[in-house]
């Protein structure tokens, strides 16, 4: 029955893989598939992308899913890419790539972002484009390359986001949907168009951005022969418009009404809020605003930082070659407190969500003789849970505590540390069953094209279950309560070392 | 050339040296015991283990030189002073000895002190209060284990009970009880005042009539048989690690200094008066010395330190280095050696058992500051190194203040072994460093009081005469000094900031 019903493609860009799913429409997941592209780092500092391993990343994992058992390549019934939005793919008038794509991951481009706020004010350009102005977006970098490369970008005749890029390639497309640019600092959020006065810091005029005239779920094309042979799939498969990373990620997670919450677990930690609230965060900059890929909803998303790239860099220099789930899995025996040591996990800073500080680095404090490596661990992931209340606080204040937080991403893999963050949190966390949330969200994207769903409502009925539900134990919540009121008292007296010791 | 040998009861092993009267170096051997920390602040040991260490220790310097430990002599004993093992009426110990590292008995402590009075306290026995003492863990079982104390018979500490094994005295010495907060540091009677605050019948503690150096008995032959050493060796009363340290760095004149390196790092000061230090930053306690005696300042959890870090951030290379019989500390240094100053922004403060000298901060913890992505293990480990040496230059002035003209600074003990680690502090300090030939002074201070025991020596100045070779000098580098001086400037300027932190840390329920 299944093949018959055929199946459904999501594909997910990200920043270091392809990822892809093929699923049917009532939720039953034939295969899944990633296809790693490389990151080429040519000076310190430097990030940078090949566009065409996007393309070539997406035929592997296309090809990979059609030759599992059990799904037949015949029987796809429509297909959407969801991406990262922040690089450009810069284009020359027969429509070849001028260079490479500067990855949002890349750190040169803190000049352009302070000149831009000192031109535009920082407060006024999140309120016009929704997004915290950092390194690595779509201005700072058309800024950076104007500088650099003048001659590269004159010759640009047409830029294009990676996901755009690939409809570009496959169906001959020109164009980009609602929530796409939301990291170009060049967008006007509210007007969903662009910003020509940004757009002219940026030194490109609009007419050389793809039209921004497409919602997620709308389909823009019957997939054509050339795009069908790139794919090895057949011609006439509809075609989704899509949309960003994140949004997919959040409709993965079952979140699309006002008021969900999910966070994604990575190298930092996103948290996203549905809303239908079009005011960005301007004045106290902590969050970005973008459009949802589901009709007249917005996300609020504000990011903790060095949650995931702490635990990355605890395994490697201090694990002695232990796996995240050994190292947890002995943090679990040790009590609550872990035995009075605390870990600031800063190692990339924390900048972002709760804390806004300059400069920090990672600390462990209150060591005596005695403390283990289990205990360094637990301090470890306590001292990331820590940061969840406060940042509740600030995405979601006043949200009933009743009401669970889905959490997606690598970190949900381990038992344990899933229900030491109920414990800390107080509110039920929820993770769902396919771990690929991106690719899932697009996959209900192609579902809304392919006539399977009248909406993303039902699509989520469909296609999103949850694995698991951890509640909080009340007990360890309050003694939790007592252990953050400490550890925040330690980050508030640590504070002004930062920038002593390590610079 | 006959010979000697000295035997030093420290915190994590047991070292003995075989020596002869003349200063020739036989042999040393080490035996490492475990220090239990059954909780986090716990840290206890077992009386068994140091028996059967030293007896290992011993035969281990026979096994080495069989011809120079059948002409010995003599044979002391030296220790740690604060452990004590409470024992029944046949001599069987009661429960562990309680470590001069263990902190449960803090909150004890603070109580004990108010009923008694800090500054009584101070006056009797020369010392601060310090969690860890005899006097503080005696109080702490009498109120959360009273039976054991019920059920003893009488309390040894930890040298005189070893040596009883070996002799079947009981008896103690002026030195030994210097830190347990138990003597009248002007008198070196036991005080009963004291005993009662803690719990404990003055009638438990030994005799310490006797001085170090005095003649005991000769060994006899179950105990020379036990241990493979001459039946007619002669037992001399041993005493305190760090005074006899003292004594075996050559340092018996008023007014002269050196330094310790074992699990923490005691300064030791002679003295002739019997007067304690008004700021309690120095503690006075006897030397093994004629009636002088030291005053001692401590940097906590130096060599700890170095032992935690090798124990739990690089397990790897420690096993790897005892398979292949070397010191893990020497493998440390290797890793630290290969990152430049500053290990890349990362510092340690080593206040693991809390801080003394320089900062004097009972609240205070371990820290691991400035940690960002890509620090690598030897950077933490070149961090633990250099957070040890930056606690000298606040120590050195400190001791300056007490009129000292401090002019290079005696290293003895374990770490004085590794040319980097002497390097790194003479370039932090600024100073130079010497190493005497015999690096593990505790125990050249014990066979010194052997030798003065038999006889070989008439006068104390004969024994270092015979036994203190000149030392190694390391010269402080002026280019890496200065950089040390900006780096220590940072360092102390966010250990000023910690102190908020640890205050922190230690109001909570944790």
């Amino acid at each position: 029955m299944r093949a018959r019903g055929g199946w459904l493609l999501g594909l997910d860009i990200g920043t270091s893989s392809v990822k892809g799913l093929a699923i049917t429409p009532d939720g039953a997941v034939l295969a899944t598939a990633s296809a790693e592209h490389p990151m080429h780092h040519p000076q310190p500092g430097h990030a940078e992308n090949d566009p065409d391993d996007w393309l070539r990343g997406v035929a592997a994992v296309v090809a990979r899913l059609i030759a599992t058992d059990g799904v037949d390549a015949t029987a796809v019934l429509g297909l959407a890419i969801v991406a990262q939005r922040d690089p450009w793919v810069l284009l020359d008038a027969r429509g070849r790539v001028l260079a490479p794509a500067i990855s949002w991951t890349d750190t040169r481009t803190g000049p352009e972002v302070a000149d831009i706020c000192a031109r535009f004010g920082r407060p006024a350009l999140i309120d016009r484009t929704g997004v915290l102005p950092i390194p690595g977006l779509g201005l700072p970098v058309l800024c950076h390359l104007a500088r650099t490369a003048p001659d590269t970008l004159a010759a640009a005749r047409l830029l294009l986001s990676p996901k755009d890029y690939v409809l570009h390639r496959l169906t001959g497309l020109v164009g980009t949907d609602v929530t796409t640019p939301s990291r170009s600092v060049m967008n006007d959020l509210r007007r969903d168009a662009w910003d020509d006065e940004l757009c002219a810091a940026g030194g490109v005029s609009p007419s050389r951005l793809p039209p921004i005239s497409w919602q997620p779920w709308q389909c823009v094309a019957q997939l054509p022969a050339a795009g069908a042979a790139l794919l090895g799939l057949r011609r006439g498969v509809p075609v989704a418009a899509g949309g960003g990373d994140d949004q997919a990620a959040t409709l993965g997670a079952g979140a699309f009404a006002v008021g969900d919450l999910c966070a994604g677990t990575g190298t930092s930690s996103d948290w996203r809020l549905v809303t239908s609230d079009e005011t960005p965060d301007s004045e106290q900059a902590r969050g970005d605003l973008a459009r949802h890929i589901v009709p007249a909803r917005l996300i609020f998303e504000v990011c903790i930082e060095s949650t995931g790239s702490s635990l990355r860099w605890y395994r490697d220099a201090l694990g002695g070659g232990a796996d995240y789930a050994e190292l947890i899995a002995e943090a679990d025996a040790v009590e609550p407190g872990a035995g009075g040591l605390v870990a600031l996990p800063f190692v990339s800073g924390a900048g972002r969500a709760p804390w806004f500080v300059e400069g920090a680095s990672a600390s462990f404090l209150g060591v005596v003789s005695g403390h283990r490596r289990p205990h360094f661990t637990r301090a470890l992931l306590e001292g990331v849970a820590y940061q969840y209340p406060p940042t509740l606080d600030l995405v979601a204040p006043g949200r009933d505590p009743t009401r669970p937080i889905v959490l997606v991403d690598g970190e949900t893999r381990s038992e344990a540390w899933n229900q030491l963050k109920a414990d800390v949190t107080g509110i039920p966390i929820q993770t769902p069953e396919v771990a690929e949330s991106a690719a899932l969200g697009a996959a209900i994207l192609a579902g809304q094209v392919a006539g399977c769903f009248a909406s993303a409502a039902d699509g989520v009925r469909a296609l999103v279950r949850m694995r698991h539900t951890y509640e909080p134990d009340p007990a360890r919540h309050a003694r939790y309560g007592e252990l953050r009121a400490r550890y925040e008292g330690v980050v508030r007296a640590i504070a002004t070392t930062y920038g002593t010791v390590d610079s | 050339v006959e010979t000697l040998v000295g035997v030093d009861i420290g915190t994590s092993s047991v070292k003995a040296l075989l020596v002869g009267c003349d200063g020739t170096p036989h042999a040393e051997s080490a035996v490492d015991y475990p220090l239990a920390r059954p909780r986090p602040g716990h840290a206890e040991q077992d009386p068994e283990d140091l028996v059967s260490s030293t007896v290992a220790a011993v035969r281990g310097l026979v096994d080495r030189a069989p011809a120079a430990a059948g002409r010995v002599r003599a044979l002391a004993i030296v220790a740690q002073r604060e452990p004590a093992v409470l024992v029944d009426r046949r001599g069987a110990p009661l429960g562990p000895a309680i470590s001069w590292l263990d902190r449960r008995s803090a909150a004890v402590l603070d109580e004990v002190c108010t009923q008694v009075g800090r500054d009584r306290y101070h006056a009797i026995t020369g010392l601060a209060p310090t969690v860890g003492s005899t006097f503080s863990s005696l109080a702490w079982l009498h109120r959360n284990a009273p039976d054991a104390l019920e059920a003893a018979h009488r309390l040894a500490f930890a040298k005189d009970y070893v040596a009883e094994r070996f002799t079947g005295d009981r008896g103690s010495d002026r030195s030994t009880g210097g830190r347990s907060g138990l003597l009248e540091i002007a008198t070196c009677d036991w005080s009963a005042e004291l005993c009662a605050a803690a719990g404990v019948d003055v009638a438990l503690l030994p005799d310490n009539g006797s001085r170090p150096g005095d003649a005991v008995c000769r060994l006899g032959p179950d105990s020379a048989r036990l241990l493979g050493l001459p039946a007619d060796a002669i037992v001399a009363r041993g005493g305190g690690d760090d005074p006899a340290a003292a004594l075996g760095a050559g340092v018996i004149e008023p007014g002269t200094l050196c330094a310790g390196t074992g699990t923490a790092s005691g300064w030791r000061i002679v003295s002739a008066e019997a007067t304690p230090d008004p700021s309690l930053r120095t503690d006075l306690a006897p030397h093994v010395v004629g009636d002088l005696y030291i005053r001692e300042a401590v940097i906590s959890s130096t060599g700890s330190s170095l032992r935690w870090l090798a124990e739990e951030v690089a397990p790897d290379l420690a096993s790897a280095a005892r398979r292949a019989g070397r010191n893990p500390t020497a493998d440390l240094a290797v890793l630290a050696a290969s990152v430049p100053p500053g290990a890349g922004g990362v510092v340690f403060y080593p206040y693991l058992d809390g801080a003394a000298m320089p900062r004097f901060d009972a609240d205070a913890s371990g820290a691991f500051l400035g940690v960002r992505g890509g620090v690598t293990r030897a950077q933490l480990a070149r961090a633990v190194f250099e957070g040890v040496a930056y606690q000298y230059p606040a120590s050195v002035a400190l001791m300056r203040g007490y009129g000292l003209e401090v002019e290079h600074l005696t290293l003895v003990g374990g770490e004085a072994l590794s040319p980097f680690w002497n390097q790194l502090k003479a370039d932090v300090l600024g100073l130079e460093v010497r190493v005497p030939r015999i690096a593990s002074a505790a125990a050249a201070g014990a066979a010194m009081l052997a030798g003065l025991a038999c006889g070989a020596y008439a006068t104390p100045d004969d024994a270092i005469a015979a036994l203190v070779a000149e030392a190694e000098r390391y010269a402080p580098d002026p280019d890496a000094h200065v950089r040390y001086l900006e780096l220590a400037a940072a360092y102390d300027a966010a250990g000023d900031a910690l102190a908020g932190a640890y205050a922190a840390l230690a109001r909570s329920p944790a």
